[in-house]
């Protein structure tokens, strides 16, 4: 290495020190600590005895019986998997709903599109817990979703649809909570596509839907491919939905690790859980990066 | 059209209109394109030869009219609906397909046979000499061979009619004129009718059977290249194509098919009519710059002095004045021996080449 290359890498070390030290500060650190903790003993009253120990991690997949033996315990393997399905359904819906309202976007006139972008992020405005609270009032009983229903007569006995404290509250809250996260990505991928080639297919006889699926949507994968990162990993932590609109009965990962550091004070088993939910997020990062590369080598102009 | 066409019909355009809001791009089609043809739309930008093409194509709905693709009216079918394959002015390759894909995807989408579409492609690319790219993606590609993959892309499919939207325009000169004859080739190969579009003068000429020339949205006149060229009807025509001379005339005496004008306040000429003229009406007429012979003084049809003289290499083209201030421009070989300079004073005969007049409609 020359000279010059010496006191040229020096120089990109100095220039992107400020950038090293909040990646160290805000998040190496951080994360050393939540490991750390995750490998400690409980301390009931709150922190944690400074003790090595995998207790945290062996709680997650089994537990003690009445004569101390370990035996099996998949409760918390069954939050895991309700975790993965929710997040990874409202996933799958923020695809379909995000995919139709981005292309309906840009198929706009310019002057509108951004009208419309605009407005799509408005929700950003407020804060996400009153919108969660104002689905609550929306799914509950007697709410918007129930009156129709109580009007023609179809309501039970109790009164209401019983959507509220279900699954697919959760799911309607993620996919709600996440989507725009969706739209803006395909957008931005679907807004670069040249729409002479939709008219090349065309002209080749391709009807709309295999226009869309050879064309379309091969060139918009890195845009639906970002916002399925963008919307399953933020869902897969969430802690807002299943806490309000699945009331806290149906725990998911998040709520799980909320739980853990805010009522039960155990820290440790707070901190597996984080961990655990962490190498979930690495591994769709993972695969998202293979992915890419794939999408990326072929959406290549 | 008055032109009568050899064979049958593959395109008709009747009474075509299209209006954008309260402009009209297209103000009343009417082209007739035979089979086997090569027909070149030509007109200056903006003039409405991608709009029509565009009508033929299916991408822009007909606001008034018909168009008729072998006996059957098309206008009211969607572009996939259509046995006809466009090469785009951009190519519009899809860039995250091979070559081989690109080529294939109006065969499979046809249902072909993969063995036949396999077939077919091979057969396309090396009707274009590109069988050995047939894994590149377009982005791999030089301007000039993806040209070369959108023709093959638009024949595979054997379409009855291919329409090619300046496809020329975005290579440089001398692969432009190389793939003029390529473009010939293939249309005489294939026995695909072609529609083509160009505001280039010199590729309409040199490639087309028949040329329709535009203007704002109006068919000019239609015919071959020799007809444009050497008979064009109006000022327009005459203007667009080649460099011409634009004489003032009186019609003296109308004979069969011809005219006895006075040029200049006192030369009668002879002139080729292509459309009724009265005794005493005033006229424009047409003369192409190398259609002036130059005599020895005195013994030509008339007198004219040497006015200037500008070298174009091939060629030279010298400003004449005939006695009553009439300016022509010649155009002079630069052949090797031919002949001494003249200089600017110089007194010449000139006369005029046989037919070489056209009485233009005002
Ligand atoms: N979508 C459109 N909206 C409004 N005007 C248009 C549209 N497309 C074309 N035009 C107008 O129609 C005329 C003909 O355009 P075009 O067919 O593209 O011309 P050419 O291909 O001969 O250059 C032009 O004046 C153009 O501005
Ligand atoms: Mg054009």
């Amino acid at each position: 290495m020359s000279e010059v290359a010496v006191i040229d890498a020096r120089r990109r070390w100095l220039a992107l020190a400020p950038a090293y030290l909040v990646i160290g500060v805000f998040m190496v650190i951080p994360l050393m600590i939540m490991v750390a903790i995750s490998f400690m003993e409980q301390n009931v009253y709150g922190g944690v005895f400074r003790v090595f120990s995998t207790d945290a991690y062996t709680q997650f997949l089994f537990q003690r019986d009445f004569d101390g033996n370990l035996v099996f315990n998949p409760a918390y393997l069954v939050i895991l998997g309700r975790s993965v399905a929710l997040a990874a359904a409202a996933t799958a819906i923020c695809v379909a709903v995000g995919f139709s309202v981005a292309w309906f976007i840009v198929r706009q006139p310019p002057r509108r599109r951004n009208l419309l972008v605009f407005l799509i992020t408005i929700p950003f405005w407020t804060n996400l817990l009153v919108r969660a609270y104002a689905w609550v009032i929306i799914l509950g009983r007697g709410g918007v979703i129930d009156s129709p229903f109580r009007a023609l007569g179809l309501l039970g006995p109790d009164g209401t649809l019983g959507l509220l404290y279900t699954n697919t509250a959760i799911l309607i809250g993620l996919t709600y909570t996440y989507l725009p996260l969706m739209v803006l990505p395909i957008y931005a991928s679907l807004e670069k596509l040249d729409f002479r080639l939709v008219e090349a297919a065309s002209d080749l006889y391709a009807d709309k839907w295999w226009t869309m699926r050879q064309v379309v949507l091969p060139l918009a994968a890195p845009g639906v491919i970002a916002g399925a990162i963008l919307v399953f990993v933020p869902a897969l932590g969430d802690f807002i939905s299943p806490n309000l609109l699945g009331g806290a009965k149906r725990l998911t990962l998040g709520s799980l690790v909320q739980f853990q550091f805010a009522t039960a004070r155990n820290w440790p088993f707070g901190a597996a859980v984080a961990v655990i939910l962490l190498v979930f997020v690495m591994a769709s990062l993972a695969l998202y990066v293979r992915l890419t590369r794939k999408a990326g080598k072929a959406g290549q102009p | 059209m008055s032109e009568s066409i050899a064979g049958t019909e593959a395109i008709g355009i009747r009474n075509a209109v299209k209006r954008y809001g309260d402009f009209t791009a297209l103000k009343g089609v009417t082209l007739s394109i035979a089979d086997n043809e090569f027909f070149t739309l030509l007109g200056p930008s903006g003039c409405g030869k991608t709009t029509l093409l565009r009508m033929i194509a299916g991408f822009e709905a007909v606001s008034e009219g018909e168009i008729v693709l072998y006996g059957e009216r098309i206008a009211h079918l969607p572009p996939d609906k259509r046995p006809v394959n466009t090469v785009f002015q951009h190519y519009a390759l899809f860039p995250h397909m091979s070559v081989f894909d690109n080529v294939a995807f109006g065969l499979r989408r046809l249902r072909k046979p993969p063995g036949e579409v396999e077939r077919t492609v091979r057969e396309m690319l090396a009707l274009v000499h590109l069988q050995d790219f047939a894994d590149r993606l377009p982005g791999q590609l030089s301007g000039g061979q993806q040209q070369r993959v959108a023709l093959a892309r638009a024949l595979a499919p054997h379409p009855q009619v291919l329409l090619l939207d300046e496809p020329l325009s975005a290579l440089d000169l001398k692969l432009r004129q190389a793939m003029r004859g390529e473009l010939q080739r293939l249309q005489r190969d294939t026995g695909i009718t072609f529609v083509f579009v160009t505001h280039d003068q010199e590729e309409a000429l040199a490639m087309s059977d028949r040329i329709a020339v535009l203007r704002a949205g109006e068919v000019q006149q239609v015919g071959t290249p020799e007809d444009i060229y050497l008979r064009p009807e109006n000022r327009f025509v005459a203007d667009f194509i080649g460099d011409t001379n634009f004489i003032e005339a009186r019609v003296e005496r109308v004979l069969e098919g011809a005219a006895e004008l006075i040029i200049d306040g006192g030369i009668r000429v002879r002139a080729r009519l292509s459309h009724r003229v009265a005794p005493g009406e005033a006229v424009t007429l047409s003369l192409r710059p190398e259609n002036i012979v130059i005599t020895a003084p005195g013994e030509g049809l008339a007198e004219a002095r040497v006015l200037a003289q500008t070298f174009l290499g091939p060629n030279s083209l010298v400003t004449l004045e005939l006695p009553g201030g009439t300016r022509l421009h010649w155009r002079r070989s630069n052949q090797s021996g031919g002949g001494q300079g003249l200089g600017p004073g110089e007194s010449v005969g000139l006369r005029f080449a046989e037919d070489a007049i056209a009485v233009l409609r005002s």
